[in-house]
């Protein structure tokens, strides 16, 4: 028997890389890594197939064919330039402290879950509260890189659990959730904070371990899937910010909260068009 | 030859059925692991099977690619020498590997990353025709005599043409 692999290096067990005091940043890139290659891995495979299809029809002189292959090979092009698009923010960090739309942050992690969202039959549900009472657009100041990555890990692994076997298709929907708490009162949240919650109807988790899920290196995940970096890569990015991260029992499922410091007043009180009454208002 | 294509991404499962067509191939596709157990039930003609590792679209979350080709092997009278190429995706080699040690009977005959379509070796048409070679003798034999006939014809195509390496 053999196997055609000509350009595949493989690493044999003890040049795997350790996993140091540099291991939450290599976890990030590793899950990068592996969602990048997930999400290109098709296009590429189908402007292959689409290219050796031009190349025979060329030398057959099948000159339909080749333009049947070619609008195919476009389409795909296309569609491998979209989902390289997803990546882009990703690699955008910021060298300074800005203010941040929760919005946008929510809506780069779901670009580059979705598929995989798709792929297990889940459903995103974002429901952000930008229109909440005190017209408050919802953001935080910090490093969007950091606030795009917690995010991230929880709806992955919110996405994880719904694609449980034991999981009909009925309970399988996340639900991303962003609210605005007014309470300024306090040392921590001088301006209020923004409370993102993170929601699954999966198995949920079992007392037995609900103390050990933010442990580094801590993991249910069977096989090499998972690597128990992903909650404590988010509890430190919650620390880093200035705000907290949590779970609650929910039934069926779990749910994650993200809490940090909202942006201060004047930086939040963004002046937004108001559609209806067509003025500005705050 | 008759090539049987198991995928859930109906984008690649429609050019491999465009571009196989074009070449004259019998071309059969399947969407699911399910549909391909019922559709392949009890089939004992020669074809060669193109067969995807994950089938998460297709709700099959239980399920590989790799429980197929057990199941393949196990009915077909082939066995083992039905030439099922394995579609990878985003799974290192070393995982199928260890697989393969683990289960030395199931194994497919060929890995294919999805990545090395687009290689300029033309890797999957010329494994095809390879495969094509011979073909045609088996389906020969396969008519006029029996499965068994065929099956003897089919050791004898083993591509050599490949950067290969043998799986102790
Ligand atoms: N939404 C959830 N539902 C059920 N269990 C969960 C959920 N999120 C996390 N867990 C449990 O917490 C454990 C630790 O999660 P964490 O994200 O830290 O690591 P992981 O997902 O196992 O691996 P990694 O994130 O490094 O790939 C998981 O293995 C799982 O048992
Ligand atoms: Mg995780």
């Amino acid at each position: 028997m053999f196997m055609i692999y000509e350009k595949v290096k493989y690493l044999e067990g003890d040049e795997c890389l350790p996993i140091s005091q540099n291991a939450e940043q290599w976890k990030e890139l590793a899950t990068l890594f592996e969602d990048v290659i997930h999400e290109l891995n098709q296009p590429v495979a189908n402007i292959g197939i689409d290219a050796s299809d031009a190349i025979y029809c060329l030398d057959k002189g099948d000159v339909e064919g080749l333009r049947e292959s070619l609008d195919s090979l476009r389409l795909a092009v296309q569609d491998l330039g979209e989902r390289i698009g997803a990546y882009k923010a990703l690699t955008q960090r910021s060298r300074s402290e800005e203010t941040i739309r929760v919005r946008d942050i929510v809506d780069d992690v779901e670009k580059v879950l979705r598929r995989r969202a798709d792929k297990a039959k889940v459903k995103l549900d974002i429901q952000l509260s930008d229109d909440n009472q005190f017209n408050r657009v919802l953001s935080v100041k910090g490093d969007p890189f950091l606030f795009r990555m917690a995010i991230r890990n929880l709806v992955h692994n919110a996405i994880e659990a719904s694609n449980d076997p034991s999981i009909p298709p009925d309970r399988r929907h996340v639900i991303i959730r962003g609210i605005h708490s007014p309470s300024e009162d306090s040392q921590t949240f001088p301006h209020g904070s923004v409370l993102i919650y993170v929601r699954d109807e999966g198995p949920g988790i079992p007392p037995k371990i609900r103390k050990r899920i933010f442990e580094r290196g801590f993991t249910t995940k069977q096989g090499g899937r998972g690597l128990g970096l992903g909650l404590s890569l988010v509890q430190s990015v919650a620390e880093s910010c200035g705000g907290k991260v949590g779970m609650r029992d929910v039934n069926p499922g779990a749910e994650f909260w993200l809490q940090f410091p909202a942006a201060r007043h004047r930086e939040n009180h963004e002046r937004r068009y108001d559609n209806e009454g067509g003025r500005y208002r705050r | 030859m008759k090539v049987v294509v198991i995928d859930d991404e109906e984008s690649l499962t429609e050019r491999l059925r465009r571009s196989l067509t074009r070449k004259e191939h019998e071309v059969e596709v399947f969407y699911s692991l399910k549909d391909a157990r019922e559709g392949l039930e009890g089939t004992e003609e020669p074809m060669v099977v193109l067969l995807d590792h994950d089938f998460g679209g297709a709700g099959e979350q239980d399920q590989k690619g790799y429980d197929l080709c057990g199941w393949l092997r196990e009915t077909h009278p082939f066995g083992l020498l039905l030439p099922i190429i394995y579609l990878t995706g985003r799974e290192l080699p070393d995982r199928f590997l260890q697989q393969q040690r683990r289960d030395p009977f199931v194994h497919p005959t060929a890995y294919l990353s999805k990545d090395q379509l687009a290689s300029e070796q033309d890797l999957l048409p010329n494994l095809l025709k390879r495969y094509e070679g011979q073909f045609e003798r088996i389906r020969e034999l396969f008519e006029k005599q029996s499965a068994q006939q065929a099956l003897i014809a089919f050791r004898d195509m083993e591509p050599e043409d490949f950067d290969t390496y043998e799986v102790e």
